[in-house]
């Protein structure tokens, strides 16, 4: 009896020191990433459009871990610290990307975006400022953020799924450039790796 | 526990680099913030012309301070004859001895840098700002000059070329400099530290500075080296003043050069375009519907985006609100200068030597007779200029096409290789919005169709180039380059985009006077106002001055330019002749102009067709008459 408490202290007390791990691995990768998205701008040709895209293949990266694990564990175990703090570094990076794309090359001129990519390019990314802010905020509130049942483990799976097609399209289908092709490509093997591996998971487990 | 101390040190060096990013970016914003200027157009348009950022930023200001000090290798011509670097090179300085010797610093260098001189804080080509100041070029640098007369120099007159200024030479100096590859930041700034003890920038920006003088040196080094291939080594010491090495000279520049190499990206050593500075008065399109010795170009905005192009600004600067308000604001200037904007006259400048009134009187039937027909004129006694005549606003082809009598002046500054390569190149350069990009992207295509068709898949390549070029810029400027055309005004509802576009090139119009751009064959036939400051003339300025230009006089075969006298009586520059050896012999007056050279001819534009040499005392007379009347326009 006297031992048991100490060793759930010390129990607790290891899942802080993970908790903050993580949070000093993402933010200290977020950190590095925006940075080189910025200053970055400083030595390309084109400093908006630099830090415009930039901005979007960091949230891409960031983004990918938490994909990952979204679609290991979704519906199979808790998501976990690192889904949340990757999945919310990625955001924040979207919406770096907002201001450098939408802000500095459109100068918030929003319809202009529709005009100049078409509205079937357009739309999505404007439908994701939308969804991922808003499901990183549920994902903050809500205390069953971890296991979603119901409704919100629906709109869970869908922000997911618009976030990733999001990026497959705009970076893979539309490569604008090498690099986006190759982060896309990336992100897109991680999020199949996942799948199999839930797959395995089962497998195992059966 | 170290885990913790680990991790909870990975948090604060995180949060502290999202700081710093993020101060940076806040003091950009301070660093690049700009308020339109409000006011008449004398007052902005004087600012933007002389003062304005337009992506000529050509040295750092703490490095032009101290360039005698740590480049002087590269700078000094060895003909310096006491004068300063800048002098040297033409541009405006302040010769009254007055604030003569004063340090050029930081902190007073709006001042003391030569007159044509912005000090902005735009990086070159990539246009970031920062608290690093540049001494940039503006159009007064070219644009603007003083006559040196036997009584001293006149005021400096916004709006006439600058006939000293040898920038293709400063351009050089400044290549070599950056090349040096001793010179670094530390070197300069203690340089710079010495000469100016009291500047008082703080610890911090001064820090900045020092990292940002660095990676401009390291960037424009890298540049300068990697173009070694397409522009030479640049030329130093007296090679700068030699026409054999450097043949612009003073007063003139190779525009045509540089915007094949900027815009086409090919070489421009076979390219004897030479242009004189050219005054740019009275610009407004009824008196002026196209601009450039060839009437290559419609819109104002447009002459003045391609000056400042063909000077070096990058298509990325162009699109900064500030730099595009500037282009639009200065060509809005030369439009009025002359006209609402009052501009010196002859007989303002030079109050001693009043032409005769009979003898105006008199010249101006003389004109009538032989110039209104493709100058128009300006009435006896004022007044605004009278843009009439029968082949006024006309292209005098080379070859005679569409009649009118017959030029004959130097051919070079309108057949250069490349030249039909030109209008579609700069049209594309700035991507529109709307039906323009499609139509830009539509026309490059077929630029390219129509090369392979010819059986020219060296020229098809050449298109594909550009096209490639053309599709990133379209993704850089979504909304459209700012300074795209032809644009419709804004706020101007009926007007529609699509039907602008017959005049974009390959222009449609049935008439080339229509088109936006062009590369005809030929000179254009503009008026000529405020005609004594346009000496030496003609487009190459191989004429010193009008009783030259006019026939009453020989034209010299062999000049010296330079700081030249002005001679009002001539009305033009008096033309110093080279020594016994055949040499500019005169640090000050070092150029030899030889008009046998290529480019060089001051042939044709005999009007009227007499000979100097056998002038009757009756032709005489009148052309006497002619040149005073000369003197009132
Ligand atoms: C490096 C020197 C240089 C600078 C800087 C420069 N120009 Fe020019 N400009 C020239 C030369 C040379 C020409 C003659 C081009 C030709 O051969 O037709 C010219 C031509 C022009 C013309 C046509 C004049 C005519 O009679 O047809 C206008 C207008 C003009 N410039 C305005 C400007 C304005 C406005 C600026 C600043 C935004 C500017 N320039 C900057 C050198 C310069
Ligand atoms: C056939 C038409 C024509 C006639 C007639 C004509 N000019 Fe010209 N003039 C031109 C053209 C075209 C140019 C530009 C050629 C060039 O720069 O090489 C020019 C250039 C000039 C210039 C130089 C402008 C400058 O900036 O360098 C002056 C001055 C001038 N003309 C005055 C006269 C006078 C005076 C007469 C009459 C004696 C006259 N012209 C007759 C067509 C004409």
């Amino acid at each position: 009896m006297a031992a048991a408490a100490p060793q759930a202290i010390r129990s607790i007390g290891r899942r802080e020191a993970a908790r903050l791990e993580a949070v000093s691995v993402t933010l200290l990768l977020l950190a590095v990433g925006f940075a080189l998205a910025m200053f970055g701008g400083l030595v390309a040709g084109d400093a908006d459009f630099f830090r415009a895209h930039a901005s979007a293949w960091v949230s891409a990266l960031l983004a990918t871990p938490a994909l990952s694990v979204f679609v290991r564990r979704f519906g199979r175990a808790p998501l976990g610290d690192w889904w949340r703090l990757f999945w919310s570094a990625g955001w924040v990076m979207m919406a770096v990307h907002l201001w450098w794309g939408l802000g500095a090359l459109h100068q918030w001129d929003a319809a202009s975006v529709f005009q100049r990519q078409g509205f079937l390019v357009a739309a999505p990314i404007f439908l994701i400022q939308a969804i991922w802010p808003l499901d990183v905020a549920l994902a903050w509130t809500r205390r069953d953020w971890a296991r979603a049942a119901g409704g919100y483990r629906w709109w869970q799976a869908l922000a997911g799924l618009a976030v990733f097609l999001t990026f497959f399209v705009s970076l893979v289908v539309f490569r604008n450039d090498l690099e986006s092709l190759v982060l896309g490509l990336v992100q897109a093997a991680a999020v199949l790796l996942a799948g199999l591996l839930r797959k395995l998971d089962r497998e195992g487990a059966a | 526990m170290i885990r913790k101390i680990v991790n909870a040190g990975g948090i604060v060096l995180a949060l502290l680099l999202i700081a710093a990013t993020l101060g940076w970016l806040w003091l950009e914003r301070s660093w690049s913030r700009w308020d339109r200027p409000e006011g008449p157009l004398a007052e902005t348009g004087y600012q933007a012309f002389t003062h304005g950022a337009f992506g000529l930023e050509a040295l750092p200001v703490k490095y032009a301070a101290v360039i005698d000090k740590v480049s002087a290798p590269a700078f000094t011509t060895t003909l310096e004859d006491g004068r300063s670097p800048w002098r040297t090179y033409g541009f405006i300085t302040d010769e009254s001895g007055k604030g003569g010797d004063s340090q050029l610093c930081q902190s007073n260098a709006e001042n003391l840098l030569p007159h044509g001189f912005a000090v902005t804080n735009y990086l070159p080509q990539r246009a970031i700002q920062t608290p690093l100041k540049f001494a940039a070029l503006t159009c007064a640098s070219c644009h603007s000059g003083r006559l040196r007369t036997a009584e001293g120099l006149s005021e400096t007159i916004t709006g006439m070329g600058n006939p000293e200024l040898d920038v293709i030479a400063f351009g050089d100096a400044v290549r070599n400099a950056v090349l040096d590859p001793s010179l670094t930041a530390g070197k300069i700034m203690d340089a710079y530290d010495q000469a100016c003890p009291n500047d008082r920038t703080g610890f911090f920006t001064r820090q900045v500075e020092k990292l940002v003088m660095s990676a401009w040196l390291s960037g424009i080094r890298s540049q300068t080296g990697s173009e070694t291939g397409k522009y030479g080594l640049p030329y130093h010491g007296a090679q700068m003043k030699d026409a054999a090495d450097i043949p612009a000279g003073p007063g003139r520049t190779r525009p045509f050069r540089s915007i094949v190499r900027v815009a086409l990206n090919l070489p421009g050593e076979e390219n004897y375009a030479y242009s004189k500075i050219p005054a740019v008065f009275e610009q407004r399109r009824d008196l002026r519907p196209r601009a450039q010795y060839d009437g290559s170009v419609r819109n104002p905005v447009t002459r003045s985006f391609i000056a400042v192009y063909a000077s070096g600004a990058s298509v990325l600067a162009l699109s900064k609100p500030e730099v595009a308000w500037d282009v639009r604001t200065a060509a809005a200037y030369t439009e009025e200068l002359g006209l609402s904007i009052p501009v010196p006259s002859f007989a303002e400048t030079f109050p001693k030597h009043l032409p005769d009134p009979t003898q105006v009187e008199a010249g101006f039937q003389v004109y009538k007779t032989w110039c209104a027909d493709c100058h128009g004129y300006r009435p006896v006694g004022g007044g605004q200029w009278v843009a009439e005549g029968r082949w006024i606003h006309r292209f005098d082809y080379l070859d005679g096409r569409g009649g009118g009598p017959k030029l004959g002046v130097d051919p070079a500054r309108v057949t250069f290789r490349y030249a039909s390569l030109l209008p579609l190149s700069i049209w594309a350069t700035l991507p529109g919005s709307g039906p323009a990009v499609a139509a830009q992207e539509q026309r490059l295509r077929d630029a390219g169709a129509a090369a392979e068709k010819a059986g020219e898949p060296a020229l098809a390549w050449f298109w594909q180039q550009q096209l490639d070029g053309f599709l990133l810029a379209k993704r850089q400027y979504r909304l459209g380059h700012p300074l795209y055309f032809p644009a419709c005004p804004s706020g101007q509802a009926d007007c529609d985009e699509t039907k602008l576009l017959a005049s974009a090139p390959p222009c449609s119009e049935d008439d080339p006077q229509k088109c936006q751009l062009t590369d005809e064959v030929a000179y254009y036939n503009n008026p000529v106002p405020e005609l004594y400051l346009r000496a030496p003339f003609l487009h190459n300025g191989s004429i010193p001055n009008a009783r030259q230009l006019i026939n009453l006089e020989p034209r010299p075969e062999r000049f010296c330019r330079g700081e030249n006298l002005y001679d009002p009586d001539a009305l033009g520059f008096v033309a110093t002749e080279p020594g016994p050896d055949g040499r500019c012999d005169d640090p000050r007056v070092a150029f030899l102009f030889d008009t046998t050279e290529l480019g060089n001819s001051n042939r044709g534009h005999d009007f009227p067709p007499w000979d100097p040499k056998t002038l009757t005392d009756e032709q005489r007379s009148q052309l006497e008459a002619l040149l005073a009347y000369l003197k009132t326009l």
